[in-house]
């Protein structure tokens, strides 16, 4: 029990029309950064306003440190909300930004100008003391956000879409940044966002919520890799997903029938005749004829640094892989491309819902 | 001189808003047939120039010529151009058929309906021809009104984000459709985008503005592997690492240069000794020799890793398929013809990259 710094014991909430949470536990250890992941809806912010006090739970403990802090106003939690955007005044300097939250809580001159001092020093920023936010790189108006949080005491940070207002490259510099400076000042994270590649990037850990559920906690390698439930493989993994039949199984290997695709081979103990749901990882899929070879046509190709995405068309159906970009730059749409499924892919059951709802957002 | 091969030409051009410099002495070539990309910042002046081009906004100074013909003193109506905009301007109260009909009755075509069928059925909205906007999708919306831009007969195409509205996925299948029709049809484009992954996926040649000015103009390759000034690499294929150094030896177009991290040995031919070394995370491996430094951030990306890696006191991020852990200690290899050498920037680095 005192392993875990924070603890989210089986809390529900409702709204008027909704239900925003269901049952969902985890705990928090102390200086780990955890990422809440989910689409819009799913219950992200509800979540953070009960950790932090803004709201109160309809069922369910909120647990700090070994106590149950449900009923202990915002302000006595030790914890720091920052939410979306920044919210820094911007006729304000970044000295009276940081200063702002003491001055209206009544503390003593000498303190205030104590704390203030301290967290920009933390986030190595006092000597923009006199700066406004409006001169300050997108970097430094969230490390001010930070230090602002940190005056206040907070050992426990709730970051509701933190960089949601910054340009996607300077996202990318500023939310390592931010993770460097919150190790190294040993505090407990929890960040919310939709952004999948954000989460899988900065957590130590992933929670998966969608529909006010937990669908999938571990390490971002872990989540990506060996998505629990079809929705994970689909939001978190971006993943191919084929419906197919299990036409022939001989000693673990089966013959599947892909609809739109044809007849591939995987690894696997199913009983022939049953639905199932392939789970194909765009990276995993090669070019060229090995095994599994299907023809198709390039039907379009995302170019980025690192990895490439292309679109091949494949009887009815769109196929997505994941390539090194230098392996890829002559590729054009139009040209006709032969793949390799790999064998081993995950199989799921195919889903009482049917496919489209069980990974509907 | 201008010339008809050219469907495009710009000559110092500029404009103003009252102090602000919108385009700043902006001169390039566009091919008949070509499909141009510009991207830069927000205000960088890309909406502006695409106005200039179209006669939306009259230009303070310098010519532009469309097909060799001067074009800047032509009214709009004049300039034989079609605009497509992110928000899409169908007429509401007419089918998808209607729509592209229009500009072949404005100009009085024959056989309005057998064309109105060809363009229809070349956008493949052949099957939404009696439907009307609001029953379309996004994507097919600007599809159609692509198609009426294209029926106008126009052979210069001028869009503005016009994938904006649309959902990703449709907007990368759909700007494959329209490029694959344009070098059919043989237009010539110029697209605006802020999304630079359109850019680098669609375009033949990429124009780069930066605060009103050109900062380079080339193929996607071009401006990834050789850009031409240090706002460039950072701008182009998300981050770089730069270090600062000075040439201690030169052998041809070989350098030896002392940086922040040590000697790095690099291709280029720099005018001063004072420069800027940029390679790209992606360029940077980890081997048995060469860089001595110790991972102090991983990252994973969906498959690959992000690292920063402590080199004597100074950050490098290197991208990588290969794991490694926080803590270890390793060596990092530069790629040596993936190594940029530019000449220090006359007002400083920091600068020179800035793009807010």
């Amino acid at each position: 029990m005192d392993k875990f710094y924070l603890e989210v014991r089986h809390i529900s909430k409702r709204f008027k029309f909704k239900k925003a949470l269901e049952d969902v536990s985890f705990s928090v250890e102390k200086g780990e950064y955890l990422v809440v992941l989910g689409p819009v809806g799913s219950g992200r912010t509800t979540l953070l306003k009960i950790i932090a006090g803004l709201l109160n739970p309809d069922n369910g403990e909120i647990v700090i440190d070994g106590k149950v802090v449900n009923g202990v106003p915002p302000e006595e939690r030790g914890i720091g909300f920052m939410p979306p955007g920044y919210a820094l005044f911007p006729h304000m300097n970044v000295w009276d930004n940081v200063a702002y939250g003491l001055w209206v809580r009544n503390f003593p001159k000498d303190i205030i100008e104590k704390k203030v001092r301290e967290a920009l020093e933390m986030v190595g920023l006092l000597h923009r003391a006199k700066s406004f936010p409006d001169e300050l790189s997108g970097g430094q108006r969230q490390r001010i956000a930070l230090a602002r949080t940190l005056a206040s005491g907070a050992k426990i940070l709730l970051l509701d879409e933190p960089f949601s207002a910054l340009d996607a490259i300077l996202a990318m510099e500023v939310r390592s940044e931010l993770k460097e400076l919150s190790k190294k000042l040993g505090l407990t994270v929890i960040h919310t966002t939709h952004n999948r590649e954000e989460a899988l990037a900065v957590a130590d850990r992933v929670v998966v919520l969608r529909s006010g559920r937990i669908e999938q906690i571990g390490d971002p390698e872990k989540v990506y890799y060996n998505p629990s439930t079809l929705f994970v493989a689909s939001f978190v993994g971006d993943f191919n997903l084929l419906e197919a039949l299990v036409v022939d199984s001989v000693d673990g290997i089966l013959e599947l029938q892909v609809s739109g695709l044809g007849f591939i081979r995987a690894k696997g103990s199913w009983k022939v005749g049953e639905r199932v749901v392939l789970s194909i990882n765009p990276l995993s899929i090669e070019l060229g004829c090995k095994t599994n070879c299907v023809e198709g046509e390039v039907e379009a190709v995302s170019r980025s640094p690192v990895v490439s995405r292309i679109w091949v068309r494949i009887g009815g159906m769109s196929i997505k892989v994941d390539k090194p970009s230098h392996e890829v730059f002559s590729l054009e749409a139009g040209e006709k491309i032969s793949l390799s499924f790999p064998q081993d892919v995950s199989i799921y059951p195919y889903p009482e819902e049917g496919l489209v709802r069980a990974i509907a957002e | 001189m201008p010339s008809r091969e050219f469907a495009i030409e710009l000559e110092g051009v500029v404009k103003r808003f009252d102090d602000i410099v919108a385009l700043d002495n902006v001169s390039f070539k566009v091919r008949d047939g070509e499909y141009i990309c510009v991207i830069g910042p927000s205000g960088s002046g890309k909406s502006t120039l695409l106005k200039a081009i179209a006669g939306l906004v009259k230009i303070d100074e310098g010519k532009i010529y469309l097909f060799g013909e001067r074009a800047d003193i032509l009214p709009i109506e004049r300039r034989d151009i079609s605009l497509v905009f992110q928000d899409i301007l169908l007429f509401p109260h007419m089918d998808v058929a209607s729509n592209i009909a229009y500009p072949l009755e404005v100009k009085g075509e024959e056989n309005v309906y057998g064309k109105m069928r060809e363009i229809a059925s070349a956008f493949s909205v052949e099957d939404s021809l009696h439907s009307f906007p609001s029953e379309l999708s996004m994507g097919v919306q600007q599809k159609t009104a692509i198609a009426r831009a294209v029926a106008s007969g126009s052979k210069i195409l001028l869009m503005d984000e016009p994938y904006g509205s649309i959902d990703p996925v449709t907007s990368l299948k759909l700007r494959h459709e329209v490029k694959l029709l344009a070098k059919m049809l043989g237009l010539t484009i110029v697209h605006v985008t802020h999304n630079q992954e359109e850019a680098l996926s669609v375009a033949d040649r990429i124009v780069l503005l930066r605060k009103g000015r050109l900062e380079q103009i080339g193929s996607p390759l071009e401006l990834y592997f050789n850009p031409a000034k240090p706002f460039v690499a950072r701008f182009i294929g998300g981050e770089t690492n730069f270090f600062t150094g000075s040439v201690v030896r030169r052998e041809g177009s070989l350098l030896e240069i002392k940086t922040e991290i040590g000697v790095v040995r690099a291709f280029g031919a720099p005018k001063n000794d004072k420069v800027v070394v940029s390679v790209r995370p992606e360029y940077i491996m980890f081997a048995d020799e060469g860089f001595e430094g110790r991972v102090v951030l991983r990252e994973f990306l969906a498959g690959y890793y992000r690292y920063v890696v402590d080199v004597n006191g100074f950050r490098v991020v290197v991208k990588s398929f290969k794991r490694v852990g926080v803590g270890e200690d390793v060596f990092l290899f530069f790629v040596p013809e993936r190594i940029v050498v530019f000449d220090y920037p006359e007002e400083g680095l920091e600068e020179a990259v800035r793009y807010e």
